[in-house]
């Protein structure tokens, strides 16, 4: 080994880092290199210099800190987290509780006449709608008989005459071929309408 | 953090072992640990950032991410490997916001050459050692922490390595050039170095 290749490798043999055949390789040519051997002597005083240098020490109270540290941290982590498990459980409660007031007062039933109109009709204290300030929703069960509806002037005739037949002739041969006919034609009013 | 059932008492327990309590959050083992850490960290840090104030800061910061990431730990390498890592990613970050400041205050045109300072030296009113902590400071700074871990913290190559993230090859060369830098800049102060090349550096006092 030259001295170029024991200058590279003198730490690693200060150091006992080199392996046994490398080792021996310099220790050699160190016996015969007089100025390798003067290096090796003043990398082992630095060495020995650096390993001399008086220890530093930490103060006195520096666990108490680090543990103080450490436990405050934990605090403020369980104070954050306990906001938002509170946070969490309050959301939680008002949408328990928005449920359960959507399903106690709950939707009316749906053969009321304020069911089948538009959320922006209004709706009279007795029941009937205000067609001015809503629309009624056609699309709805058309079965369904609003009270305030309008009744055509037919069928108001139609009633008007199975009332005075039934009061004039309570025969059977009304009841068996005249008001169905009148019951019919009732029916037909009503659904076309 | 929880007080466990004071297990951890024994001082012969390992850091594996210490680690394990600590990651099931045992108080009295992570106290354990600072003990053992501190002193060895702060000659770590200390020799790195040479400001023991900060120093001091950084390893607590150092113990508190121990703490914080416990459960990131894995036996895989030492304990001692993995919080080494921690400091030296701290220290390291300091250094770096220092060259910021230093560079944006300009402060580094001032800098001084190690033979400039050597002539300025009053050598009859120091002693040997803070030339040499002032010699290892100036080192680079990967040459720097390669020298401090092996001959302050007194590591083998290998865990160097480990700490550092390099192959044992680089640490091979970075040990030996730092000594080489630390050979050639105590020159100027022909007196120490005269007694260092004669290896007894530990009994010098230079009146």
């Amino acid at each position: 080994m030259n001295c170029r290749g024991v200058s590279r490798r003198l730490s690693a043999y200060i150091d006992n880092e080199l392996s046994p055949g490398i080792r021996q390789s310099v220790e050699d040519h160190l016996q015969s290199c007089a100025v390798c051997k003067r290096k090796l002597s003043e990398f082992r005083a630095i060495s020995d210099a650096a390993r001399s240098l008086p220890p530093l020490g930490v103060s006195e109270d520096f666990k108490d800190r680090v543990l103080d540290s450490v436990k405050a941290q934990d605090e403020k982590a369980i104070a954050f987290y306990g906001f938002r498990l509170r946070a969490a459980l309050a959301g939680m409660a008002f949408v328990g509780a928005a449920t359960a007031v959507f399903f106690i007062s709950g939707p009316e039933p749906s053969n009321s006449p304020s069911a089948i109109l538009s959320p922006n009709a209004a709706v009279k204290n007795d029941g009937s709608a205000d067609r001015d300030s809503g629309t009624l929703d056609f699309t709805a069960d058309p079965k369904i008989k609003i009270e305030s509806f309008p009744v055509p002037e037919g069928a108001k005739a139609l009633d008007r005459l199975e009332d005075s037949l039934l009061l004039a002739d309570s025969s059977s041969k009304i009841d068996e071929f005249v008001l169905p006919v009148i019951e019919k034609t009732k029916e037909n009013v009503n659904i076309k309408f | 953090m929880v007080s466990n059932s004071g297990k951890p008492n024994n001082s012969e327990i390992t850091d594996k072992e210490l680690m394990e309590l600590i990651q099931a959050s045992d108080e009295k083992a992570f106290s354990i640990l600072v003990e053992r850490f501190q002193d060895r960290l702060l000659n770590f840090v200390g020799r790195i950032v040479t400001d023991r104030e900060t120093a001091e800061e950084l390893i607590q910061e150092t113990f508190l991410r121990i703490f914080n990431q416990r459960q990131s730990y894995t036996p895989d390498y030492a304990v001692s490997t993995w919080i080494y890592t921690i400091a030296l990613n701290l220290a390291r970050s300091e250094l770096r916001k220092r060259k910021l400041r230093r560079y944006l205050s300009l402060d580094f045109i001032k800098e001084e050459t190690d033979a400039e300072i050597a002539d300025k030296t009053d050598l009859r009113a120091q002693s040997l050692m803070p030339i040499i902590e002032q010699a290892i400071d100036r080192l680079p700074e990967d040459y720097k922490t390669a020298f401090v871990l092996c001959d302050i913290q007194r590591l083998p190559y290998q865990q160097i390595a480990e700490v550092l993230r390099v192959p044992v090859g680089t640490v091979k060369s970075r040990i030996n050039r730092a000594r080489s830098i630390l050979r050639d800049n105590l020159k100027p102060y022909k007196e120490i170095y005269h007694e260092l090349s004669r290896g007894i550096p530990q009994t010098i006092s230079l009146y």
